[in-house]
């Protein structure tokens, strides 16, 4: 280390050396009576647990901060919803959409092709990829009711864009056990993937053997997380950008985790056909 | 074992102690100190990802990586989590008085007491003041890299360095003075 605190004008030399002999004199003895040797497995165990569990997207902070840039934001109160179904159309450059400006079915056109949110590394599911990649649908999860938007999802988050619910059913194998994330949608349009939907998984659900059913809404917004926006405080992503009104393949599915967090699989559910309109209502 | 846990192992064997050597210069606890670290591995690590093109091999980095070392990354996390709690819990107050107790039973001329005596006179700084001298003095920053660091303007550090070693040159300027940690942190 330089010494070059002897020039700084509100202390004298030796004052300054004093401190710093001092300091490393704290920090010394600190060092030497640590027992910090013995942590690095608990670390381990919770840096795993929240690299499978990381909410980079959901956390109240960012709800209310992504929320707050969203333009033009819809009411979360519940209405008939009225379908539009609107062909897809050709991807168009990303930017900073809203819904009035993107065009319907161009949900490709403001994602960032080959993103992969925090929480999903490891999954192997990245936005932009094809659904045909996607493994296949695993007839144990099925949604158990429709899509809905509402209200009491999000509440209290300030978050402005719709919020969706739609109650699931996963009937485990009876033979797997380890810790399900989720579950949350997965939307598609023109075969790609365009957003991964939330995390949301303050709640992990262990599954071990015959445990029974497992019976869980899945939630999710109306922005994609495929389209990431700047950092906020505490290093976590911002995401404010709508899917753009048009017809959506969607689908229902979990992160489930190996119960020592070295191992995940997707479980899928079967896609059903949404269509978005431009107020962020969806009829299937 | 996964390239980040490879990291991970190494960071904390080689760089642990000093590591909670600079959370206790800023907090004042040793406990404290360790779950800043352990924290701050947690926040770090939880981010890493596989740099790109190193074929699963070492190399990891924070995902808003700017540069800079692994450790730096913590040390700075140390930092923002220390700051962080102080504004959520106002726990400052309640570490004033926690020091090494076998410093208060030293001969006034030893390197102990005078390290007594700072981290009582630390322990009566607002923790920003303390940031900034820890950062000064014991990091060794500049006063635009310190800036940098907490997000004040280099006319606030400077202000702060000056109220803070104001306040610690008092006792620093007290050569034969026998008070222990407790008297002085009162």
């Amino acid at each position: 280390m330089s010494t070059n605190h002897a020039r700084d004008d509100w202390a004298d030399a030796q004052l300054g050396e004093t401190l710093h002999r001092v300091l490393d004199g704290m920090a010394g003895q600190a060092a030497r009576t640590t027992g910090i040797g013995t942590a690095v497995g608990s670390v381990r165990t919770r840096v795993r647990r929240r690299r499978a569990a990381k909410k980079a997207g959901l956390g109240v902070t960012t709800l209310a901060v992504a929320g707050g840039l969203v333009v033009g934001g819809s009411a979360l109160v519940p209405q008939d919803p009225v379908i539009l179904p609107q062909p897809a159309g050709t991807p168009t450059p990303s930017g900073t959409p809203t819904p009035s400006e993107t065009a319907d079915g161009a949900a490709l056109g403001v994602i960032e092709d080959g993103y992969q949110p925090g929480w999903l590394e490891g999954t192997g599911l990245v936005c932009g990829m094809a659904v045909a990649d996607l493994p296949a649908a695993d007839a144990a999860l099925e949604p158990a009711g429709p899509l809905q938007d509402d209200p009491q999802v999000g509440a209290g988050t300030g978050v402005e864009t719709p919020m969706w619910r739609i109650p699931t059913r996963l009937a485990p194998s009876g033979t797997e056990s380890g810790v399900l994330m989720g579950p949350t949608l997965l939307w598609a349009q023109d075969g790609r993937v365009v957003d991964v939907g939330l995390d949301g998984t303050e709640d992990p659900v262990p599954v071990a053997g015959d445990a029974g059913t497992v019976d869980r809404d899945a939630t999710d917004w109306r922005h994609t997380t495929c389209a990431p926006g700047d950092p906020v405080e505490g290093g976590m992503t911002s995401y404010g950008t709508d899917l753009p009104a048009g017809e959506y393949e969607v689908r229902v599915y979990y992160q489930l985790w190996s119960e020592d967090f070295a191992d995940v699989r997707l479980v899928l559910s079967e896609p059903v056909t949404v269509t978005l309109d431009t107020a962020g209502d969806v009829a299937q | 074992m996964a390239p980040w846990e490879q990291e991970l192992a190494a960071l904390a064997e080689h760089r642990g102690r000093a590591l909670v050597g600079y959370a206790y210069v800023l907090c004042g606890d040793q406990r404290y100190a360790e779950d800043l670290v352990q924290d701050a591995l947690v926040k770090v690590f939880a981010r890493l990802r596989r740099r790109e093109g190193t074929g699963g091999g070492t190399g990891v980095h924070p995902l808003d990586d700017h540069g800079g070392t692994t450790e730096a990354y913590v040390r700075r996390a140390i930092l923002t989590l220390y700051l962080d709690e102080y504004r959520r819990r106002r726990r400052w107050t309640g570490v004033k008085h926690l020091v090494a107790t076998d410093d208060r039973a030293r001969g006034p001329e030893s390197g102990a007491t005078a390290r007594a005596d700072v981290a009582a006179a630390l322990a009566r700084l607002a923790p920003r003041e303390r940031a900034c001298v820890v950062l000064r003095y014991f990091e060794d920053l500049t006063v635009p890299q310190i800036a940098e660091a907490l997000g004040l303007a280099q006319g606030t550090v400077k202000r702060y360095l000056a109220d803070a070693t104001a306040t610690l040159r008092g006792v620093l300027q007290v050569p034969h003075q026998t008070t222990t940690i407790g008297e002085a942190a009162r």
